[in-house]
């Protein structure tokens, strides 16, 4: 599979600061690739690597197999980006940038440009200097979302909206999908990420500490079990892979490692099971375990 | 207020320091080349006649009051020193610390906290009040120092504090009106090229007019000759009505907002923009076409004061002085003069639409139209083209006003539009320094323009050697163009300079990292 963004090793560092050490990123296409990490971990710094807007200290990076500071030019016309701190042009107005930024990239379609505007209640007379932080990032959505790109790079692009345009904004990224494009979605939105997302990266400090699809990182992490009894429990203590297991009476909570998941069930039917539970780790217990891991390290 | 006034010091504690001390520094300066020049009576009784007997000298500089060492200075900087420069830092520097703030977003984080809603408008001209204190202290204590009579060095050192704090009220007013720190700086711009103006038509034509200006009261404050005090109290009244102003209109507006209002727009762009060369005319062309309507104002208004003056320019002395320099029609002989000082106002014009880049790398609105398929030589040359044309229009512009109200259109023409390649080298040499050292392109790009104007008043007492001189772009476009030859060669080598040095500034452009 030619995936549109691929890095190795990718190395930025700013006078003594390693801003990136080291990161690995792979989106395939036709996913949506959820980047992940919280402030300054590197997101933005890769994602403006990858515009050739900077130049990679050191490490491999291509895009649609070219590289993005020699070839930056062409390799654009397949891309659309979203800035995470969206600036305007103040006295252009909302509509006139849209349209600035569709011709420069060859032209967009009317009909979907109509049709953002009006999904997104955005009003095109207003001039950007008037607009809200939320409003600058629609003008920035709409301008990516109309066009034809291959590839759509989202910095942070709800952090401004309201919930009834992040939902929008999650339904517009799902079509995109549908209709084949790429999108590379930096977030710390988590429940966002995890509607929205295939595979995540999710970086600490300038590197890649997972990249996996959910169902995969869920597989890797410990399950969350809560089950009512018909009596006591017992042999549960002695069990390996078990953790914060709580016994109040006949209720029962645990968190059990991937792979163990059996053994404690069989536990459990054998004092008989009235109801039970079991729920695999949201994103956020994921990215919070990475976080407390790689603290406690 | 405190904390405010504080926290303008921390961020701009080297700045103001550095104009402080230059400002300070050039009385005295020009106070030890006016001795060095005209060493004893006789030389500055002649010196004060030809000045008298020069329109151009005039209608920059007004009337020499004593042609003692004090007089003369005074007559050198006290329109040019305390109103022009010190007008127009305080300007800059009012304007940075209120509507740029606010426009900015920073206003904001501040007005959440325990301020009052005056108090930024306030500590910022307390702050420039501060300032121009500090520099009329120094002034006169430096030339009383350098052992000039000490009534005079104090008038000429309020001349400073006087001119500089009525300024900071223009630009408070300035910043109240408009939603743009950009807008502001262009009202307080206009206010005072117009005072300009009208005080070069009132000098030259000796009529009441000097008396409506502050560049007529600094000069008839008259440091050392016969000091009148009440004359620095004209500057006083406005500068109260400006405040009292400018907190009435920051009192009822809301933060933010200006008091014209902004319109909505086009819903759909223009057919036109489509390209970072559109983009670049879009965002320039207020300015570009603000500096061509100033600049005809100008000249029209320089032109007809001359054709209404043609008798009066034509004495001996100026005819003489024209016959030294290349000889010809003497209203010629007067504009080559005062092109030759406009044309380093369009320098500057020139130089602020270059870093208009930098302004728009550091805004985050680079990335924005480069994230598209657009080569990052392409959107600089973008920019690059309308400052150019920004250029041509200013000079083509002062020089038909010029001409046309004086009815030689095609000569007044030639003779500013000579000036294009020492203003483009200008921008070339701001195009350089963006493409490799983008921190470094604004501090040095202007004070290198500074230092062509301070070569040029220093070259005028001769203080400085001709080869140094002729480092300045203006007098290698000057001298050929008074000497009536080898006008091609030196233009055509400036402007190969100007175009090399844009075409490195292109090239480390595209090899640094964007901020």
């Amino acid at each position: 599979m030619n995936s549109p963004v691929v890095t190795r090793g990718l190395v930025k560092t700013f006078g003594h600061v390693h801003a990136l050490d080291g990161l690995d990123l792979e989106v395939h296409a036709g996913e949506v690739h959820g980047f992940l990490g919280p402030n300054g971990a590197g997101k933005t710094t890769t994602i403006r690597i990858l515009l050739g807007l900077l130049r990679a200290t050191s490490g491999h990076v291509e895009m649609f197999g070219g590289d993005p500071w020699a070839d930056a030019t062409a390799l654009h016309r397949r891309l659309a980006y979203v800035p995470g701190d969206v600036t305007l042009w103040p006295s252009l107005t909302g509509g006139e940038v849209i349209d600035l930024l569709g011709r420069l990239r060859g032209g967009a379609d009317p009909a979907r440009r109509a049709e953002l505007l009006e999904r997104f209640e955005l009003d095109p007379q207003k001039r950007c200097r008037t607009y809200s932080k939320g409003n600058r990032q629609k003008v920035a959505l709409v301008a990516a979302l109309a066009s034809d790109a291959d590839l759509l790079v989202l910095d942070e692009p709800t952090s401004g909206l309201d919930p009834l345009m992040e939902a929008e904004f999650g339904r517009a990224v799902a079509q995109e999908r549908d209709r084949g494009r790429t999108v590379l979605l930096s977030s710390h939105i988590l429940s966002e990420v995890e509607t929205l997302c295939d595979r995540v990266s999710i970086v600490r400090a300038g590197r890649t500490v997972e990249s996996a699809t959910l169902p995969e990182l869920r597989r890797s992490r410990r399950t969350v079990v809560t089950a009512e009894l018909a009596g006591p429990p017992r042999g549960l203590e002695t069990l390996d892979g078990l953790h914060d297991l709580e016994v109040h009476g006949t209720f029962v909570s645990c968190r059990v490692d991937p792979g163990r998941l059996d053994a404690v069930l069989h536990a459990l039917t054998g004092a008989g099971v009235l109801s039970l539970t079991s729920r695999p780790p949201s994103l956020e217990e994921l990215f919070l375990a990475h976080y407390r891991e790689e603290v406690a390290v | 207020m405190n904390e405010l006034a504080r926290l303008i010091l921390r961020r701009d504690r080297v700045s103001l320091v550095v104009w402080i001390v230059l400002s300070a520094l050039l009385p005295v300066g020009v106070a030890a080349g006016s001795a060095g020049a005209y060493p004893d009576q006789a030389t500055r009784d002649a010196f004060a006649a030809g000045v008298a007997s020069n329109p151009a000298e005039l209608a920059t500089r007004g009337p020499v009051f004593a042609a003692s060492v004090g007089g003369l200075t005074a007559w050198t900087v006290a329109a040019s020193g305390a109103v022009i420069v010190g007008g127009l830092v305080s300007v800059l520097f009012v304007v940075r610390w209120t509507r740029a703030e606010e426009q900015a977003g920073r206003r904001e984080l501040l007005g959440s906290t325990v301020l009052d809603r005056q108090a930024p408008l306030a500590s910022a001209l307390v702050v420039a009040t501060a300032a121009n204190l500090a520099i009329g202290v120094l002034v006169a204590a430096l030339l009383v120092a350098y052992g000039l009579p000490a009534v005079g060095s104090v008038a000429l050192g309020l001349d400073y504090l006087v001119a500089g704090v009525l300024f900071a009220t223009v630009g408070a007013v300035g910043a109240q009106l408009v939603e743009s720190a950009g807008g502001a700086r262009a009202i307080a711009l206009v206010v005072l090229g117009a005072a300009f103006a009208v005080s070069a038509v009132g000098e030259v034509g000796r009529s009441w007019l000097v008396w409506a200006t502050p560049f007529g009261w600094a000069r008839r404050v008259q440091a050392f000759a016969g000091e009148r005090w009440w004359v620095l109290l004209l500057f006083v009244a406005p500068a109260v009505l400006l405040a009292a102003a400018a907190f009435a209109l920051s009192a009822r507006r809301d933060v933010g907002a200006g008091l014209l209002p902004a319109r909505s727009g086009p819903a759909v762009a223009g057919p036109r923009l489509r390209s970072p060369l559109a983009l670049a005319w879009r965002l320039h062309r207020g300015a570009v076409w603000g500096w061509a309507a100033g600049l005809t104002a100008l000249g029209l208004l320089l032109g007809s004061a001359m054709r209404s003056l043609g008798s009066q320019l034509d004495t001996p002395a100026f005819r003489a002085l024209g016959a030294a320099l290349g000889g010809g029609d003497p209203a010629e002989v007067f504009f080559r003069f005062v092109l030759y000082v406009l044309a380093q106002v369009v320098a500057a014009s020139a130089i602020a639409a270059v870093l208009r880049m930098r302004q728009q790398e550091t805004d985050g609105l680079a990335d924005v139209v480069l994230a598209g398929p657009v080569a990052r030589v392409r959107w600089a040359l973008g920019h690059l083209a309308v400052t150019a044309a920004g250029v041509v229009l200013a000079l083509a512009g002062l020089g038909i006003g010029a001409g046309v109200a004086y009815g030689t259109p095609l000569s007044v023409l030639g003779s500013t539009l000579a000036y294009l390649p020492a203003c483009l080298l200008f921008a070339a040499v701001a195009v350089a320094l963006y493409g490799w050292a983008p921190r470094l392109a604004a501090p040095v790009a202007w004070s290198l323009l500074g230092a062509a104007l301070v070569l040029d008043l220093l070259g005028e007492f001769r203080v400085v050697d001709r080869a140094v001189l002729a480092l300045s772009p203006f007098v290698r476009t000057l001298t050929p163009l008074t000497a009536g030859s080898g006008l091609a060669v030196a233009l055509t080598g400036l402007a190969v300079v100007a175009v090399a040095l844009a075409a490195a500034g292109l090239t480390g452009l595209r090899r640094r990292d964007l901020v």
